[in-house]
């Protein structure tokens, strides 16, 4: 009888179990009530968490800027608040000061030589930081490469780089171009020592599913296809952007210690994902709606960096003007999205100056600041 | 009128490739090195996995029972990219050492069907037949994790532990959950604890709460599920990926404590009958999973990771052949449970009694 009892009720949990899990998947929903969060190999160093200090840095300078600018937006809005976030100081600290001893390179994510008029990140932000005298340079990576073809072009472009003594160097790398940045640093030891600082905003740290998905699609129909303005490259651009190889890649090449990471992610909410990322969007979503269209939240961390920031874009709108050319949006979006890009580089490039400020100078000259 | 028109390929490219778009799903592999999911800022892990097998695999090939079976080591325990080549010279297993208290805390629902299976039911009585102090600590199978913190606390306070002895907790699935929030809500009784194992613990939750827990919250007043009480109700909602990624991200672990975790995950086609819809579900996040969990959700932040069982979430612990599922179970080979846990136990009085030379030299350099 006991045996017969047993059964029944295990037919009646089947029952149960069936009825809740028996049918098709639900719509997620974008839940921000969690802590930030990593995807990591095993034996991956300790990240940072300095978001809450960033956030003071961004917010002055919008509200510095937002007057003379008709900056329509709210620091609040821009970055995310996970549950983990210390809440900010009530006494702001002053805003840091410009160190134009920074030498900066800005590595574009995939296909950017294809649409150079908006695959280049950061193009007006870049001009606004020339005008308050860096020196900033674009590598002139192949954005249908692999990312060791593209880590030799760094390679060359870092070893010609004529650098005083007081210099340090920034590589910053969005999407793909994180990728590319890694591959040069572990491939190139010598020349990873010019480095002071990476800089990854959205990287494709851990890989995408989407290229997983698609690299061989890629390979068998387009990858020998004209696309804009650029070559095929080596074509590995989607091999080297798949979660397989590159996490792989990532657990078995350790990345040089003497280099300051810090890591920029972005995610938002399906509508305000721009019309052609919708579809990749969607294509995550059922994995983790805290995505950019592109990339999950927890595959955007380098290992060992320091958390800026996740920024509430999607993977184009924080760091390109795609939206300029095809989107869909209504102009005042767009007319704002490009101010705030501005913002946010010169909001990290002042964070990552404090940074390096704390760190001993080559030669210990005082920094060169600008007016 | 030039950038829409080099546009064009590229938006055909995207509406050719996306157009009838399906979400990804990766193929079972082992080629791709182990990862977990954790709060940022918490402790890197440490990979003890060589050690581990060499143990493993050497008891499994000293034990009469398993004869036939001491080939088949690399097939109990997965081998992924990262962990290396078979090491040809392998270090000696240790000797049992029995100076240790050992608790096992059951996971979610394990109280309600006690008279099924308990973990590692069999391999702990035999394993006290060999001098090791091993007992179940059974909680509430349909309580909170802070519920059955509680109750394992006072378990703890009413124990005699002597002087010599170490107290070490082995957590199966939501029990190493019902551990960690122990020793974060108990400090004082916490302080008896020298190790925590986890064994396919459910450390960040599961993806198939979130569905699960509304639809349980409604009918577990309805529902008697065998022997057990319903508790505070509260185990689903413990193991919200939200719930528990928030936890560790607020509680750092003790320090004093040694972590340490065993993964699970297998082919589908050695999942359990019963667990194969679940495993189907969590195949769109991971084909690394063991019908309950994702590997990746399976760590302790901090902890020594000792590998991956290839096994499901209830074949690594429950002897089901033994029971009135065993029609359910798809495992081809009987997972040597008990030379599972004799291995933990092993490495982990290893690590301890390591742990524990390293302090005395730090106190006496001379």
């Amino acid at each position: 009888m006991k045996l017969l009892s047993t059964r029944i009720k295990l037919i009646f949990i089947s029952i149960f179990i069936l009825s809740v899990f028996g049918c098709g998947s639900s719509t997620e929903v974008v839940n921000v009530n969690i802590p930030a969060h990593t995807l990591s190999y095993i034996g991956a160093p300790s990240m940072h968490d300095e978001r809450m200090h960033f956030r003071q840095i961004f917010c002055k300078l919008l509200e510095l800027k937002r007057e003379s600018q008709s900056l329509n937006i709210d620091c609040e809005d821009y970055l995310w608040r996970l549950n983990d976030e210390p809440l900010t100081d009530a006494v702001g600290t002053p805003l840091p000061v410009h160190d134009t001893h920074l030498r900066i390179l800005i590595v574009s994510g995939a296909f950017s030589d294809c649409f150079p008029e908006i695959g280049k990140a950061y193009k007006l932000g870049t001009e606004h930081l020339i005008r308050l005298g860096y020196r900033i340079d674009y590598v002139p990576v192949s954005g249908r490469s692999g990312s060791d073809m593209n880590a030799s072009v760094i390679a060359k472009t870092v070893a010609d780089m004529d650098m005083e003594t007081s210099d340090r160097l920034l590589l910053i790398g969005y999407s793909k171009g994180t990728t590319d940045i890694l591959h040069f640093l572990v491939n190139y030891p010598d020349l990873s020592h010019k480095v002071t600082a990476v800089l990854s905003v959205s990287g494709a740290v851990n890989g995408s599913i989407i290229a997983d998905r698609y690299a061989e699609t890629y390979h068998k129909w387009f990858e020998n296809l004209s696309l804009g303005n650029c070559e095929p490259g080596d074509r590995g651009v989607l091999e080297s952007l798949t979660r397989k190889e590159q996490f792989r890649w990532l657990a078995m090449h350790p990345l040089p210690q003497h280099v300051q990471y810090y890591s920029v992610a972005t995610f938002t909410r399906e509508e305000n994902i721009q019309a052609a990322l919708r579809i990749t969007y969607e294509l995550l979503e059922p994995i983790n709606p805290l995505n950019d269209g592109q990339l999950l939240i927890y595959d955007q961390l380098v290992p060992g960096s320091t958390l800026m920031a996740y920024v509430n874009a999607d993977h184009w709108t924080v760091a390109v003007p795609v939206d300029e050319a095809f989107s869909g949006r209504d102009p005042d979006t767009i007319t704002r999205n490009k101010k705030v890009r501005t913002v946010l580089l010169e909001a990290m490039i002042l964070f990552v100056v404090e940074r390096l400020q704390q760190i001993s100078r080559p030669d210990n000259t005082a920094p060169s600041q600008t007016k | 009128m030039l950038l829409p028109r080099l546009l064009l390929p590229f938006i055909v490219m995207v509406v050719m490739i996306f157009g009838c778009a399906t979400p990804y799903k990766y193929p079972y592999t082992t080629d791709f090195p182990g990862s977990y999911l954790h709060p940022i800022a918490t402790p890197p892990v440490v990979d003890g996995r060589e050690r581990f097998r060499e143990i493993f695999c050497g008891l499994l090939a000293e034990d009469p029972k398993y004869r036939n079976e001491a080939s088949n080591c690399e097939d109990f325990l997965l081998r992924l990219s990262d962990e290396g080549q078979l090491n040809k010279n392998p270090g000696p297993v240790p000797a049992p050492d029995t100076r240790y208290r050992i608790l096992v805390v059951p996971g979610l629902f394990n109280e309600c069907f006690s008279n099924i299976a308990l973990p590692f039911e069999a391999s702990i009585e035999t394993l006290r037949d060999r001098g090791f102090r091993i007992e179940q600590l059974i909680v509430s199978g349909r309580s909170s994790s802070d519920k059955n913190a509680a109750y394992i606390a006072k378990v703890i306070e009413s124990t005699t532990i002597d002087s010599y002895e170490d107290l070490v907790l082995v957590g199966y699935s939501k029990g190493a959950v019902d551990i960690l929030n122990f020793l974060i809500n108990h400090p004082a009784q916490a302080q008896k604890v020298a190790a925590v194992v986890s064994v396919a613990g459910a450390i960040n939750g599961s993806p198939l709460v979130k569905k699960f827990a509304d639809a349980y919250t409604h009918l577990s007043k309805y529902i008697q599920l065998s022997q057990c009480e319903p508790g505070d109700s509260g185990a689903i909602d413990s193991l919200k990926y939200s719930t528990r990624l928030s936890w560790l991200a607020a509680n750092p672990l003790p320090h004093s404590v040694e972590y340490f975790s065993l993964v699970s995950f297998t082919r589908r086609e050695n999942i359990n009958l019963l667990l194969k819809i679940w495993y189907d579900m969590l195949a769109v996040f991971s084909p690394r999973n063991d019908g309950q969990l994702l590997s990746v959700d399976q760590i302790i932040p901090g902890a020594t990771l000792l590998g991956y069982a290839n096994v499901d979430h209830w074949s690594l612990v429950l002897p089901l052949e033994d029971s009135l599922l065993s029609d359910t179970v798809e495992m081809p080979k009987r997972f040597p449970r008990e030379i599972l846990l004799q291995s933990i136990l092993l490495y982990v009085a290893e690590t301890l009694d390591r742990k524990q030379k390293k302090n005395e030299t730090a106190f006496h350099p001379n």
